[in-house]
């Protein structure tokens, strides 16, 4: 009986450890996109006004105005 | 009940024969665009004196007139030159929030036969009517305000024909951030904007440049991130999409396919990307040029970053604001296409 628990929680261990390392992965997987974005942003240098989405140098992007020299964030 | 299972099978038959027939004319796939022309040799550039440009302008002819509008200029936005020797006359329209400047300059509207050009405002949501002549010899000229717009579906770039008639790609904001895109009738003498009646259903997120051609009845839109391209009646009904070799229906802004359009005499014109402009410097490069059927004629490599061009019928030449060595330059077309 005790062999079986302790196989039990041998398994339940090593599931969990994946799991977690599973999700750690994801996790570094969004930031890196994330950072992505900002850097792409800075290299595109953002427009200071339009923080939500509108970038320098493009056919035109809506930030509460039409801009038609901005751009819109990649999507 | 024989009879009933043989006539609903004809007419199956028959349903199925008249859709492929419909879109066996209307659609159109090229699959390789590779009749490449080689013209940088041919561009020669425009010496500008007097003024000083940004990176970001548009082009326009009217009458005997080449103007450039600098949108990110800080002082007057609006420069006239001659469009035969490029000679720079005079500048005109203020940037600013006073009661005849601009706050956020959009499209000029051309009206050849009226002398007058129309310049949009998106700060002030108006449209400012300035007469050519005036501009030309009163350098303290101020113009009228045309008509105000509705910030809730407004004309951005567009052709102007007459006050009751100019078409053009509109902007429907969905909030404070995000738009949609539409071609559209407008009247300026009424405010009144009418919808195009064909979109291509599978893209939802349209971006578009558009050009039109009163005399043939037709415009064009060309979409900035698929690979396609739309011929379409003044009525709004389809006649063409012509689908390039890089089409899908994907959903981003990712890669950049085509730019600014323009009818040059019985052709169209537009330019060409077809790479990521996102975290890379690319723009582009080369012209695709099609018949008004939008059958594939050549693709014209220029060899310099095009920022922007207009098309002049007299002289039958591509004026081209470029991103490259020179800022300005010009193409003969005789000879070419």
């Amino acid at each position: 009986m005790k062999k079986r628990l302790l196989s039990i929680a041998f398994v339940s261990a090593i599931a969990v450890t994946a799991g977690w390392n599973f999700a750690q992965s994801e996790n570094k997987g969004n930031l890196s996109d994330l950072a992505m974005t900002n850097v792409e942003a800075l290299a595109a240098s953002e427009n200071p006004m339009c923080s939500n989405g509108c970038l320098d140098n493009g056919n035109g992007c809506f930030c509460n105005y039409w801009f038609p020299t901005y751009k819109e964030a990649q999507w | 009940m024989k009879f009933i299972s043989k006539f609903l099978s004809l007419l199956l038959l028959v349903t199925i024969f008249s859709c492929t027939n419909k879109d066996n004319k209307s659609e159109k796939f090229q699959n390789r665009r590779n009749k490449i022309v080689n013209v940088r040799d041919k561009v020669k550039g425009i010496q500008v004196e007097n003024v000083i440009f940004s990176g970001k302008t548009r082009l326009y002819i009217i009458n005997d007139y080449l103007i450039i509008s600098d949108l990110k200029a800080v002082d007057k936005i609006i420069h006239l030159f001659n469009k035969n020797d490029f000679k720079y006359l005079t500048s005109t329209c203020y940037v600013g929030q006073g009661p005849d400047e601009i706050t956020i300059m959009g499209c000029i509207g051309l009206d050849e036969k009226n002398r007058k050009f129309y310049v949009t405002d998106h700060g002030k949501n108006q449209v400012f009517s300035y007469a050519l002549d005036s501009v030309l010899i009163n350098p303290f000229y101020t113009p009228e305000v045309k008509l105000k717009l509705n910030p809730k579906q407004f004309m951005d770039k567009y052709q102007y024909f007459n006050d009751t008639l100019s078409i053009g790609r509109i902007i429907e904001p969905t909030g404070n951030q995000g738009f949609k895109q539409k071609t559209a009738k407008w009247n300026m003498k009424t405010g009144e904007i009418v919808h195009m009646k064909y979109e291509h259903s599978p893209i939802n997120k349209k971006r578009i440049n558009v050009a039109a051609n009163e005399k043939e009845g037709l415009y064009v839109e060309c979409y900035s991130y698929n690979d396609l391209i739309t011929i379409c009646d003044f009525n709004g009904n389809l006649l063409y999409n012509i689908y390039g070799p890089s089409w899908n229906e994907s959903e981003t802004n990712k890669t950049q396919y085509f730019g600014e359009v323009a009818f040059c005499g019985n052709k169209i014109i537009t330019s060409y990307l077809g790479k990521d402009t996102f975290g890379k410097y690319n723009q582009a490069t080369e012209f695709i040029v099609l018949d008004l059927k939008g059958d594939y004629l050549m693709t014209l490599n220029i060899g310099y970053n095009i920022e922007g061009f207009c098309y002049d019928k007299e002289n039958n030449r591509i004026i081209m604001s470029l991103n490259d060595d020179i800022q300005f330059g010009y193409i003969d077309l005789d000879g070419i296409i």
